[in-house]
Order: C-alpha cells, then sequence, then structure tokens
C-alpha cells in the first residue's frame, strides 16, 4: 500500500472511530447531528432579530454549516496530531491522515447539515454544496498547516481555539457585511459563507466582494498543506 | 541478498524540553538480513527504542541514510489505536488499518485474531468492559498478525499470562520460519531474546557495543565471560558500608560455599541486617537469602563485622548468577545494589553417590525425601 493509500483508509477509520465514539451510549444518538445545527441556528436567527437584523432562517442555517465545516476541519484538524500523540508516536502513518480524519467528520457534519437544509428550501438549497465545499478545503487546508505547526510551537496550541473564536466573530455568519467594517470581506471565510447565505435567497451563486481572492487562498492552502506536512514534519514524533 | 533494513552512519539528535540537545544515536551502521531476528538490548536510555522508531519511519535520522527492502509493521505499543468506547471487533480493525493492514486483509483475519485473543464471547461489546489482560490478548494477537516482511516489536512480547506468552512465542516462531521474515525484538527480558534471536546488537549510550551471536552477546551483557576464556568475573565493588563480599573458591555444585560479607570497619552498625537476593543470569529472581527471615531486630555488630552464609552442598547447577543485596539498620535501607556480585559455578555432582540427570545449567538442586507406601501392607 502506497503512502496516500494508507493515509487514507487511516483516515477513514478514525473518521469513522470519532462518528462513533461522538453519539456512542447517548439516548438521541444521530438525532443530536441534526438538533445541533438546528439548535444553533435557532439561536442565531433569534440574536441578529433581536439586533435588528433580517437575515432569514434558511440562510442563517447555510451560514452556520458553512462556518461549522471550516471550523471543524481547522481547529480539530490543527489539533489532530496532538491528540492522537500515541499513534504519532508509534506508528508510520503519514501524519496527512490526521488532519484529513477531521476534514472527513466535518464533511459527515456538512452532509448532514444540507440534508436538513434540503428538508426545508428543496432542491434548490442543492446549490449550497458549492460554498460548502470551498470552506470544506479551506478548513482541510488550513488545519494541516495548524497540524504542522502545533506541534512546534506549544503557544499556537493554546492560541488556535482562541484564533477560532475570534474568526466566528470576524465572520459574517450571523450579520451581513457592515458599512462601517467592510475589511470583514477580505477574510478568505467571509466569501463561502456569504455566498451560501446569498444563495439561499437568490437561489443562484452571485460571488460577490474579493471572492477570487479566498478561492485562491483555499487553492494555496489546500496543495501546500499536505506538502509542508510532508516535508517538514518528518520529526513532529520528536517534537510532541 | 539484500538487506531489509540497510543503516548506514544513522544519528539522531534531540533537543530537550530544556533546549539542552542530546545524541540518541551516534554513528550507528549495520545491516538486517531477510531471515534473521534480531535482539536489541541495553539499559534505559541507550536508544533501543530511538532505533526501533528510525527503522519504522516515524522519524528520521538527523544524519546518516537508512534504506528499506519490503513491507515493514512496527509494534511498538500493545493495542496500537485502539478506543475504549469502540468494540472488540472495531478495535481490530482501527488497530489492524493503523499499523498498516488492509481492510480486506483484516476481513479474513478476524477469525484467527479473535481466537488466538480468546475473546469470542467478547466480539462486540466496547473494550472498556474488557479486563485488563483481555486489551493486551486483543491488541497482541492483531499484530501477531501483521503480514510484513519486517516486523519490529518493542517490549511487547512476553505480556499477558504464562499461557498467553507459550502462544506469543509460538505465533513468533511460525513468522520466522517463513522464508526471509526478519524480526526486531526490543527487550528488557533477556529469556525473551535468548529464545527467539540468533543476532543481537546491544546499544550503550547511543553507541553499538556489540554485534553478534547472541548466546555471546548476553554473556558478555551480564556481565560474564564466557566458559574457558579465563578472566575471574568482575568483583564486588566497595560501597561505604560494605568492604567486601566475596566466595570462596571455587564454586561448585555439591561442593561447600561460603560467602563472606565484611562490613566496613568505620561504621559500627546498630541493629543492621542484609537481604540478598539471587538471580539467574537472565535476571529472573531464583531465591533471597537473610541471617534473619522474622523480622526480628538484631543485636549491635562491632566495627568491622563480617557475615558469613554456609553451605554443606551448594545447591546451584553450573551456570552463571547474581546475587543482589539491600543493607538495613535500624530497619531502614542504606545500602543495595541489584547486581552486586556476579559469580559463575562449575559442573559437580550435587548428589555425592552420583545422578543419571542429563547435564543441565542455570537451575537448583533440591533433595526432597521420597517414599514410596505399599497397598499390600496395612
Amino acid at each position: 500500500m502506497n503512502r496516500i493509500g494508507h493515509a487514507w483508509s487511516v483516515a477513514q477509520t478514525l473518521a469513522y472511530r470519532d462518528i462513533k465514539v461522538r453519539y456512542a451510549q447517548t439516548a438521541l444518538g444521530a438525532v443530536w447531528a441534526i438538533a445541533q445545527p438546528l439548535g444553533m441556528a435557532a439561536v442565531l436567527w433569534i440574536t441578529s432579530y433581536g439586533v435588528g437584523q433580517k437575515e432569514s432562517f434558511p440562510a442563517l442555517f447555510a451560514g452556520w454549516i458553512v462556518w461549522s465545516a471550516f471550523s471543524f476541519a481547522g481547529l480539530q484538524g490543527g489539533l489532530s496530531l496532538v491528540n492522537n500523540l500515541s499513534l504519532v508516536q508509534k506508528t508510520p502513518i503519514p501524519h496527512l491522515a490526521y488532519p484529513l480524519s477531521k476534514a472527513l467528520v466535518a464533511s459527515f457534519d456538512a452532509a448532514v447539515g444540507l440534508f436538513v437544509l434540503l428538508l426545508f428550501q428543496g432542491p434548490s438549497g442543492m446549490i449550497v454544496f458549492i460554498p460548502l465545499l470551498w470552506s470544506l478545503l479551506l478548513g482541510f487546508g488550513f488545519g494541516t498547516w495548524m497540524a504542522l505547526l502545533t506541534t512546534r510551537s506549544k503557544d499556537l496550541l493554546s492560541g488556535l481555539p482562541f484564533l477560532f473564536q475570534m474568526l466566528f466573530f470576524l465572520t459574517p455568519v450571523w450579520y451581513s457585511v457592515p458599512t462601517h467594517a467592510s475589511w470583514i470581506q477580505w477574510n478568505p471565510l467571509s466569501s463561502p459563507v456569504i455566498a451560501a447565505k446569498q444563495s439561499i435567497s437568490t437561489t443562484l451563486l452571485e460571488p460577490t466582494g474579493p471572492w477570487a481572492l479566498s478561492v485562491a487562498f483555499t487553492i494555496v492552502l489546500f496543495i501546500t498543506g499536505p506538502l509542508a506536512l510532508r516535508h517538514f514534519g518528518k520529526n513532529s514524533a520528536d517534537f510532541l | 541478498m539484500k538487506a531489509r533494513l540497510h543503516f548506514t552512519s544513522v544519528r539522531k539528535d534531540y533537543r530537550k524540553a530544556n533546549g539542552e540537545a542530546c545524541t540518541a544515536i551516534h554513528d550507528f551502521t549495520s545491516e538486517w538480513m531477510p531471515g534473521e531476528s534480531i535482539g536489541l538490548i541495553g539499559h534505559n536510555g541507550a536508544g533501543k527504542s530511538t532505533l526501533l522508531r528510525l527503522a519504522a519511519g516515524i522519524t528520521s535520522p538527523s544524519s546518516g541514510k537508512i534504506l528499506r527492502e519490503g513491507k515493514l509493521a512496527s509494534l511498538l505499543e500493545v493495542g496500537t489505536g485502539f478506543h475504549p468506547e469502540l468494540t472488540g471487533k472495531e478495535n481490530i480493525f482501527l488497530s489492524g488499518i493503523a499499523l498498516g493492514m488492509e481492510r480486506s486483509e483484516i476481513k479474513a483475519l478476524i477469525d484467527p485474531i479473535v481466537a488466538f485473543a480468546g475473546v469470542e464471547d467478547f466480539l462486540h461489546e466496547p473494550i472498556k468492559h474488557y479486563s485488563s489482560g483481555m486489551k493486551i490478548r486483543l491488541g497482541f494477537a492483531v499484530a501477531a498478525h501483521l503480514r510484513a516482511d519486517i516486523l519490529l516489536m518493542d517490549e511487547v512480547l512476553g505480556v499477558g499470562d504464562v499461557a498467553f506468552q507459550q502462544q506469543s512465542f509460538a505465533r513468533m516462531q511460525t513468522v520466522l520460519s517463513e522464508e526471509g521474515k526478519t524480526l526486531v525484538v526490543v527487550s528488557h527480558h533477556l529469556g525473551t531474546i535468548r529464545r527467539l534471536c540468533q543476532r543481537t546488537l546491544w546499544l550503550d549510550k547511543g553507541v553499538l557495543h556489540r554485534d553478534g551471536n547472541t548466546a555471546d552477546v548476553l554473556d558478555a551483557y551480564s556481565g560474564f565471560n564466557t566458559a574457558g576464556q579465563g578472566s575471574p568475573p568482575r568483583a564486588f565493588q566497595q560501597t561505604p558500608w560494605i568492604k567486601s563480599m566475596q566466595w570462596s573458591q571455587p564454586l561448585v555444585s555439591g561442593q561447600p560455599a561460603t560467602l563472606t560479607v565484611e562490613l566496613n570497619p568505620a561504621m559500627p552498625l546498630e541493629r543492621a541486617n542484609i537481604r540478598l537476593v539471587l538471580h539467574n543470569q537472565n535476571g529472573e529472581f531464583l531465591a533471597p537469602f537473610s541471617p534473619t527471615t522474622s523480622g526480628t531486630s538484631l543485636p549491635s555488630w562491632p566495627a568491622g563485622a563480617h557475615w558469613k552464609m554456609h553451605f554443606d552442598r551448594l545447591p546451584l547447577m553450573q551456570g552463571n548468577y547474581f546475587l543482589g543485596y539491600k543493607l538495613f539498620v535500624c530497619d531502614l535501607e542504606k545500602d543495595g545494589q541489584a547486581a552486586a556480585l556476579p559469580f559463575a559455578v562449575q559442573d559437580g555432582l550435587y548428589f555425592p553417590e552420583g545422578d543419571s540427570f542429563a547435564p543441565r545449567s542455570n537451575g537448583l538442586w533440591l533433595s526432597p525425601t521420597w517414599t514410596m507406601s505399599d497397598p499390600t501392607t496395612p
């Protein structure tokens, strides 16, 4: 089995482990997978109405699942080498398998989210697939870089969850880009989130803002992340 | 024939948490061939595990080159990747895939693995409900069925109870009997190495100290000289408490033998006691000795006192042994060494009238009383 093949089969198995363990022995089981994004979107809807925003519930839901796809693949992927310490130190599994497994879990969550969206949006909701994939690839690329860097810097390890919290507030998930802070659209994650929300109301993908830059950034991270992990991460097991 | 693993001037440096650099492996060059079973021995921190991790490709050398030929599998921990919430069957897949097996391969091997571990009735239970023995057996069973040309094992042989250990050894011997397999074993348990490996590498502080036939390297490692090479075994190293410890010479099975322990004359000892422990050359425990076995306190000893332990007939078979000791003063442990006095015993007649036993070594001679009852007499 070649390296990529081994990484892929380990990633699948670890993703299965994560999903299975997450719902093992819960009374509601898989209902959680549907209830969580719905509950979160409901909270966003209530609070955004409170501050006078007028975004529909499906739009907020779409924005939320696009954000969570990035957030899970990026944050959990970034912590994945450190959190799988014993496997990293005891097996020659290619390190790419770890952030890849988190991206697969994020894809599972995204697929469930998209399914729920289709329930109240009809087939036209499928358009959200594109920003969702975009955000997953961005999260995976970012996560692979972070997986490498967190093995070298313990500061980054503690800082990463904080970074994602800040990013959530700097991404127009539950608000529209404010005119007084239009720089928020330069956040590479803003483009897929805005695209998802707009596609719900217009059923079209009409890219706005610096979307091409975000796409370019996604491609660069997606390609360089795995390469960096391979080339600079040969001794990551020594740093953990 | 091409080497399975070929190390050329391999060096591995680490940076410790405090920033200090240290070298775990210095200039290591070696070839491990198909069909060889190789033992790696050395004290803690000698670099054995680092060498295995380099061989497995978990980390890469700071300088030098490692070439691998064939499929490699490494078992550096029993139950690699196990998750307590998953069932036994799911964990077999998880661990098998983590160790480099393919899904179809595991599917085909699942029955033998489960039978080997003896967990048939618990296959669909989460392993958090397993006993620790069952977890260990399952973890080893997965590894024992790995299909690879090179199999690396770090301190994982000899887990489980005695029956399971026998089963594991038998399995490893089957693996070795397949042509061209290379087995590399790290163990502190020299008996394991002796049983399984033809060739042994002795690492000391990251340097390859000796490489050769297992019996020779292990004898050297045990601090002994092989028979016929002449020089006497390493003598007792004096401590602040004990000036000397020595056996009467020669030491022959069945002949009188006396161990003399001379206390340091500068130390008058209040209520001193000594406990000796006898080990065989593999470091396995054989017997304890003490002038007082009941724990009663002893009188004060004058400065420079001697203890003598005497056997009318030394009950040790020919071979190499260690004595370790602990010295207590007023019930507090003051001094001790695990391998204080290595010594060799020569073959002799334990039963004065002779015996018809095949020559053996490293065992004990016992002379129990035999009676035979005759059913015809009341």
